[in-house]
C-alpha cells in the first residue's frame, strides 16, 4: 500500500543546497526514491566534487527533469555516499529482491530458447525485447502499483546484487559485475556506463544505465 | 529491411541539380582506351533465341531465390528484375537515418543465382520518384565495365541487359555511375551479389559434390554518416542531399557504421539466421567497398571459397576468412552442436561497436563429447 513521502533531513552544512530525494515508504518498510536519480541531483554531487564523472546529458537534456544515465556501478557508489552524507538515513542501491518487490516486475516469464541445462548459456537468447531508447522526463513512464515511478521505463537501475553472489574475500569486495534491473535483468561490468550489444554477447542490453537509492527505515548507520 | 522506411517525391529543380553534378564527371574513365584488340573470343556462338527462358523471383537477403544446386538441362536465359529505389532507412538502434540507394528496396540488393553458362537477362528500372542516375556493374560479367556502361538510366527510365555467366563463383554487383558518384552510391547501400554455380554443383576440391541445406547472404555495408556541431548524426530530406558532407566523412576512410544487411541488428534476435545440428549452411559474404574478415564464433569454415571462385578448391577448417573489398566469398559449415553462434566481422571493434554482428540459432541435441563444462565456476582452490 502506498504511504506518503517521507521527509529526509539534510545536513546543516551551510555550503550545501537542500537535497530532496522524495523517499517513499513501501510495503516492505523499505524507503525507496520515488524517481530515479535525476540530472539535477547528479550535477550537485558532481559540483560537490564527490561524483567524479559528469554524465553526458546530450542535446536538449539540460532541462534537468531527465534521469541521470550513463552511470557505472562505481559512479553510483559515489552518488550514494554523497547523498548519505547529507541525509539522516544511509542510502544504498537495492538488492534484486528489494527491486522486484517495489517495482512489481518479476523475472521474465517468456519461455527459454533451450531447456537443456547444458545450454543455459544460450537459453535467454531472444527472450528480451529491445525498448525505445528515447529518454523521457522523470515520471514519464508512469508508476508501479506501489507508486514508484518509471520502473517500466528505459533506464535500467543498478542493484547491490553481485552476479555470482560472492567475490568478497578478506573484507574486500571484488565483485566484477552486478545485476541491473528493468524490463529484464542484465549483468553489467562495474566499469560500464553504456551497455552495448554485439559480438558474442547475445543478450539484449539495457538501453540506459541509471540508479535509484533506497534506505532502511532504521536510524542512520 | 522493411522497417522504418519512407520515400519522398521531390521537385524537379532539386533533381536537375543532382543529375548535373553527376554528369560533370562523365568522360574520364570510359574514353581513355583507344587500343581495342581485333582478336575474337573463342567462345562458340550460341543462338540465344533457342534457349529456354526462366524467370527468377528475387527475394530479400539474407535469403536466396529458389534454385537448383546442380543444374538440370543446358544453359538457360534467367530473367531477373531490379527496381532501383532511393529510400530512407534506419541503420542503428539510435534512429540514425541514411538515404540509401537500393536495388529492390534492400541493402544489400538481392542475391541472384544462376549456373555457369546461363545467361542473365536483367530488366532494371530507375523509379520516377528517384533523384539520381544509376546503373549496375556485375563483377561476374565480362565487358562494358561489367555492364555499367550499358545500363545507365535516369529516373523514370528502364534498360535491359543480357550477359553470359562464364566464371563460376560468388561476385559482387554494384552501382558505378561516374567519378565520385561511384563510391558515394556504393557506400549508400547500392550493392549486392550473384552466385554462379558450376553446372554440376559445388565440389570439395577432391571431386566430391558439396550440397548445402540452407544458404544465407550476408551483405556487409560501411556507412559514413555526417555529424552536426553537437556530434549527432545528421538527417536529410532526400537522397543526394548529404553529398558534400558525406564525401568529407568518406575521405577519412573511417566508417560510422559497419553493419550486416543494412542495419545494426538486422540479423539478430527474431531475425537471426536459423539452422539445425547436422545441417550444412552456406554463408555468402559480400563487401563491395572494404576488406572484412568473417568469423563464426563457436564454429568454423569447413569449406571456404575465400576469393569467391568456385573453379578453385576450397580451403578447409578455417577460423577466420578474408573477404577483399569489392568481392564476395562463400563458406560452408556443418553444425555439430546446438546453441547461439555469433557470425561477426572479426575486427571486434567493428563487430561490437559499429554493428557487424549476426547470430545463428541452431537447434538440436547437445553433444558432451564435443564440449562439456566439467566443473562450474567456483572459487579457486589451492
Amino acid at each position: 500500500m502506498l504511504v506518503g513521502a517521507v521527509a529526509v533531513a539534510v545536513s546543516t552544512c551551510e555550503l550545501q543546497q537542500p537535497l530532496v530525494l522524495d523517499l517513499m515508504n513501501t510495503d516492505s518498510g523499505l524507503l525507496v526514491m520515488r524517481h530515479e536519480v535525476t540530472l539535477r541531483q547528479w550535477r550537485k554531487c558532481y559540483d560537490a566534487k564527490v561524483c567524479s564523472h559528469m554524465v553526458d546529458v546530450g542535446p536538449g537534456a539540460m532541462d534537468e527533469g531527465f534521469p541521470a544515465t550513463g552511470i557505472s556501478w562505481f559512479d553510483a557508489q559515489e552518488f550514494a555516499a554523497w547523498a548519505s552524507a547529507r541525509a539522516d538515513v544511509t542510502l544504498r542501491l537495492p538488492t534484486v529482491e528489494e527491486w522486484r518487490s517495489f517495482s512489481g516486475i518479476e523475472e521474465n516469464p517468456r519461455a527459454k530458447l533451450f531447456s537443456d541445462p547444458r545450454m543455459a548459456w544460450a537459453a535467454d537468447y531472444g527472450r528480451n525485447k529491445k525498448v525505445d531508447p528515447t529518454l523521457k522526463k522523470s515520471g514519464g513512464f508512469g508508476l508501479s502499483p506501489q507508486g514508484i515511478a518509471d520502473v517500466h521505463g528505459n533506464v535500467w537501475e543498478w542493484t547491490a546484487t553481485c552476479v555470482n553472489g560472492g567475490f568478497v574475500k578478506d573484507g574486500i569486495n571484488n565483485c566484477p559485475a552486478y545485476k541491473v534491473q528493468g524490463e529484464h535483468e542484465a549483468v553489467i561490468s562495474v566499469f560500464v556506463r553504456d551497455a552495448t550489444e554485439g559480438g558474442c554477447s547475445s543478450g539484449t542490453p539495457p538501453a540506459h544505465l541509471g540508479l535509484r537509492l533506497v534506505a532502511d527505515p532504521a536510524a542512520k548507520m | 529491411m522493411s522497417r522504418n522506411e519512407k520515400s519522398k517525391n521531390l521537385g524537379a529543380s532539386r533533381r536537375n541539380f543532382l543529375v548535373g553534378s553527376a554528369a560533370a564527371y562523365v568522360g574520364s574513365a570510359v574514353l581513355a582506351s583507344g587500343f581495342i584488340s581485333g582478336a575474337q573470343a573463342a567462345t562458340p556462338k550460341v543462338d540465344v533465341s533457342t534457349l529456354p527462358r526462366v524467370k527468377q523471383k528475387l527475394v530479400a537477403p539474407p535469403f536466396l531465390p529458389e534454385h537448383e544446386q546442380v543444374a538440370t538441362g543446358g544453359p538457360k536465359i534467367v530473367e531477373i528484375e531490379l527496381i532501383i529505389e532511393e529510400k530512407m532507412m534506419v541503420v542503428d538502434d539510435e534512429g540514425t537515418e541514411v538515404w540509401v540507394m537500393s536495388y529492390n528496396g534492400t541493402v544489400p540488393g538481392p542475391m541472384i543465382v544462376v549456373h555457369e553458362g546461363d545467361y542473365v537477362e536483367l530488366t532494371m528500372r530507375n523509379l520516377q520518384k528517384n533523384m539520381l542516375e544509376h546503373n549496375i556493374d556485375f563483377h561476374a560479367a565480362t565487358g562494358a565495365l561489367g555492364g555499367g556502361a550499358l545500363t545507365r538510366i535516369m529516373p523514370g527510365e528502364q534498360v535491359v541487359l543480357r550477359w553470359k555467366a562464364m566464371k563460376p563463383g560468388v561476385f559482387v554487383y554494384h552501382c558505378a555511375p561516374e567519378g565520385i558518384m561511384i563510391p558515394y552510391h556504393v557506400v549508400h547501400g547500392m550493392n549486392g551479389a550473384i552466385m554462379v554455380l558450376p553446372r554440376d554443383g559445388l565440389k570439395d576440391g577432391k571431386g566430391n559434390t558439396v550440397r548445402y541445406d540452407k544458404a544465407y547472404f550476408i551483405g556487409e555495408q560501411d556507412f559514413y554518416v555526417p555529424r552536426d556541431e553537437q556530434g549527432n548524426f545528421k538527417k536529410y530530406e532526400s537522397a543526394g542531399e548529404n553529398l558534400s558532407e558525406a564525401l568529407e566523412v568518406m575521405k577519412t576512410l573511417t566508417p560510422t557504421h559497419v553493419v550486416f544487411n543494412g542495419a545494426k541488428g538486422a540479423l539478430t534476435g527474431d531475425n537471426a539466421m536459423k539452422a539445425k545440428v547436422g545441417e550444412t549452411v552456406l554463408f555468402i559474404h559480400a563487401q563491395a567497398n572494404r576488406d572484412t574478415r568473417p568469423h563464426l564464433i563457436g564454429g568454423h569454415g569447413d569449406l571456404v571459397w575465400e576469393t569467391g571462385s568456385f573453379a578453385d578448391a576450397p580451403m578447409t577448417n578455417l577460423e577466420t576468412w578474408f573477404i577483399r573489398g569489392g568481392s564476395a566469398g562463400a563458406a560452408a559449415y556443418t553444425f555439430v552442436q546446438p546453441g547461439v553462434y555469433a557470425y561477426v566481422n572479426h575486427n571486434l571493434i567493428e563487430a561490437v561497436m559499429l554493428g557487424a554482428t549476426a547470430h545463428v540459432v541452431v537447434e538440436g541435441p547437445w553433444d558432451d563429447d564435443v564440449m562439456m563444462q566439467v566443473q562450474k565456476p567456483a572459487p579457486i582452490t589451492n
